[in-house]
């Protein structure tokens, strides 16, 4: 026991901890702008896969010209196509007011698909894409270096409390996930509102795609999100809609994912035990939250 | 659906050609990893491609984007009446004998497992032996007396690699501690980098200098996080692990090295798996300063492929089980310009004495844990 104390207070472990963080960090805080406005997003698996493909291919192709500066329009590509694929969804569920967990479906579907024909058409290869010789820097000191985008999540989570908060847009859109009807008396545009929600929330998820591919590791491999997606959601969930509850839930389970990495190559505990750890808290974390205090207009179309 | 279609004309189409030509006609069909892994369905599907150059036969291949579709492909290459078809993994096994036992009169190849049907010659490696012997060099060169192994998911395939490996390393060095951990327990974990990335992380703040990673794609994260860090420093060793050797003092170091690892240091080291890796550790695009890929446990996939097709090709097929060890030159371990200014002579003498003495069984190399 003594020795698994002294593995968590290492410096490594905290590094290992905060880069669990930072992906579901920033796909929970994307999730949240899209139910904020009343619609569900259970695509954002599909868009971390989407904005990490993105930042990867975008990288590889302008770094033989831009060398440095190439993982920063990755990222960019990365946010652009994730807030692009979030539009379909958009368009989708809002205009044609089709289902929105099926359209959401939809897209994590592609997202199993589509990448495999892109990199195979670019590089020959189903499975991952050439490695980038240019990744984003790392910032910070000995253990503690980090990516852009870690930085960036932190700072994400105190911009979307004000903005949600402290901001015209804010009160709308919260208005427009709770009572659509009423605020568009009020003269709101809940459409333009949960269209702009649902986008951000692809930028956001992109953003944390792009974390996954240039930011953490040098290259896109097939299925990078691997179900983070969906352990966001369950943070939105956990974090009841909300920016600090959300950074909450996402430390959480940030936590143990780092801590079945850190006792997977002890004794402690089987390691299939370990492995399963997150996931079994997870939900015993759901089934204690209580009455879920969803957008009371979650899902549902506005009508007229 | 519509793409499995398209392969199928595409796959009829082609197969008529040769048909009327007379020629041998070959199917593979990779696994979770797919066709370009860098690794083991890369080294089968090269062994394919050898022998379309040299034995004049023809090669059609299958790439199943999820599990369900490998039946499909395995049953499309049948239909088609191919000569020979190849599963690669041993996840393919239910799909290959269910086709097999459909189709008596053709001939099957499995890699990685015994299938039970009669007309399927199933390859399997000694990978314990191999991982043995790149072991023994991890114990030789590690300066801390700590390694650690990376699987990647949890199946007694790659228990075999972690108990040759472990066997090895405690051989050269009895004192010496494996820290072994696996990414998953499912196909994911041939593909998560990301978590093995963060395995090795965890594996050097225990004092591990050197990981051999047997995880498919997910060693890509292991040979990452090596590239990113070079080097473990006296100061962040865990209490009670020291430098005790300095192998690689007089190996010259690349710029970026010798600015990151200034000080007390020892640099970090991964072993490559299946395929020759060794050159993905020349971080500096320069093969003449330290690279960081120790050694590779090759497993000559490839060569088993070859041979299979060969015989298939001369009428000498076989069912049952091949196995291909240290003696079949199956597995090995690889020594090349990436890696010759890391092993001295005499270590690569050592080895070779003990390989030799595997091969007479006079040392027996476990395969379970």
């Amino acid at each position: 026991m003594e020795s698994l104390f002294a593995q968590l207070l290492t410096t490594a472990f905290l590094a290992t901890f905060i880069r669990s963080v930072v992906p579901l960090l920033l796909t929970g805080l994307g999730g949240l702008f899209s139910e904020r406005s009343g619609v569900v997003n259970i695509a954002l698996d599909g868009l971390i896969i989407f904005g990490a493909l993105a930042g990867a291919v975008t990288t590889l192709a302008l770094e033989p010209s831009l060398g440095a500066l190439a993982p920063w329009l990755g990222w960019l590509a990365g946010a652009v196509v994730g807030g692009l694929i979030a539009w379909v969804h958009a368009v989708v569920s809002i205009k044609y007011r089709a289902d929105q967990v099926i359209s959401g479906t939809a897209i994590n579907l592609l997202a199993a698909g589509v990448p495999a024909v892109i990199l195979t058409a670019l590089y020959g290869s189903s499975t991952e894409s050439p490695k980038v010789q240019n990744a984003l820097p790392l910032w910070g000191f000995g253990e503690l270096r980090f990516s852009p985008p870690v930085f960036f999540a932190l700072l994400a989570v105190l911009v979307t409390w004000y903005v949600l908060y402290r901001t015209p847009y804010g009160l709308r859109l919260r208005a427009t996930g709770e009572h659509p009807g009423a605020a568009a008396s009020m003269g709101v545009n809940v459409r333009r509102m949960r269209y702009s929600g649902v986008i951000l929330s692809g930028i956001l998820a992109g953003t944390a795609g792009v974390f996954l591919s240039i930011g953490n590791l040098d290259s896109y491999v097939r299925n990078i999100s691997a179900g983070l997606g969906f352990i966001s959601l369950a943070a939105l969930i956990f974090g009841q809609w909300k920016p600090l509850g959300v950074l909450g839930a996402t430390v959480l389970f940030g936590f143990l994912q780092a801590l079945s990495i850190t006792l997977g190559g002890t004794n402690l505990l089987p390691p299939t035990l370990v492995g399963a750890l997150p996931y079994l808290i997870t939900i015993v974390a759901l089934a204690f939250t209580g009455r879920s205090a969803a957008p009371k207009a979650l899902g549902k179309p506005l009508d007229g | 659906m519509k793409k499995v279609v398209t392969i199928a004309l595409a796959v009829a189409a082609t197969a008529s050609l040769a048909a009327a030509q007379g020629t041998i006609r070959v199917g593979m069909v990779y696994d979770a990893g797919g066709k370009f892994d860098k690794s083991f369905n890369q080294s089968a599907y090269e062994g394919g491609v050898r022998a379309q150059k040299n034995l004049g036969i023809r090669l059609n291949d299958f790439e199943p984007s999820d599990p369900s579709q490998t039946i499909q492909g395995i049953r499309n290459f049948a239909n088609q009446g191919f000569d020979l078809t190849i599963g690669v993994g041993f996840a393919n096994n239910a799909s290959i004998t269910q086709v097999a036992r459909e189709n008596p009169d053709l001939y099957f190849g499995l890699v990685d497992d015994v299938s039970p049907a009669k007309n399927v010659a199933s390859m399997v490696f000694a990978e314990q032996e191999g991982s043995y012997l790149v072991g023994y060099l991890a114990g030789l060169n590690s300066s801390t007396g700590v390694v650690g192994f990376v699987g990647g998911m949890d199946i007694p395939l790659i228990h075999k690699f972690e108990a040759g490996y472990r066997a090895g390393v405690l051989a050269a060095n009895p004192k010496a501690r494996v820290i072994a951990q696996y990414v998953g327990t499912t196909p994911d974990a041939w593909n998560n980098p990301g978590r093995a990335k963060e395995i090795a992380a965890s594996m050097r703040s225990r004092g591990a200098d050197i990981i051999f990673a047997a995880a498919g794609g997910s060693g890509n994260g292991v040979i990452d996080y090596v590239k990113q860090t070079q080097c473990l420093k006296a100061a962040n060793l865990p209490a009670g692990v020291k430098f005790n050797s300095n192998n690689f003092a007089n190996v010259r170091k690349s710029a970026s090295y010798t600015k990151a690892c200034a000080g007390n240091t020892r640099p970090m080291f991964f072993i490559g798996v299946d395929s020759n890796q060794n050159y993905l550790g020349d971080f500096d695009g320069n093969p003449a300063t330290m690279n960081h890929g120790l050694t590779s446990m090759l497993k000559r996939v490839d060569n088993a492929v070859y041979a299979l097709i060969n015989d298939v090709k001369n009428g000498r097929f076989k069912g049952g089980e091949r196995r291909f060890g240290l003696k079949e030159n199956g597995v090995g371990y690889a020594v090349d310009q990436y890696n010759r200014a890391l092993i001295p002579s005499t270590q690569i003498a050592r080895v070779e004495a003990i390989k030799q003495r595997i091969i007479k069984g006079e040392i027996k190399v476990p395969s379970t844990r």
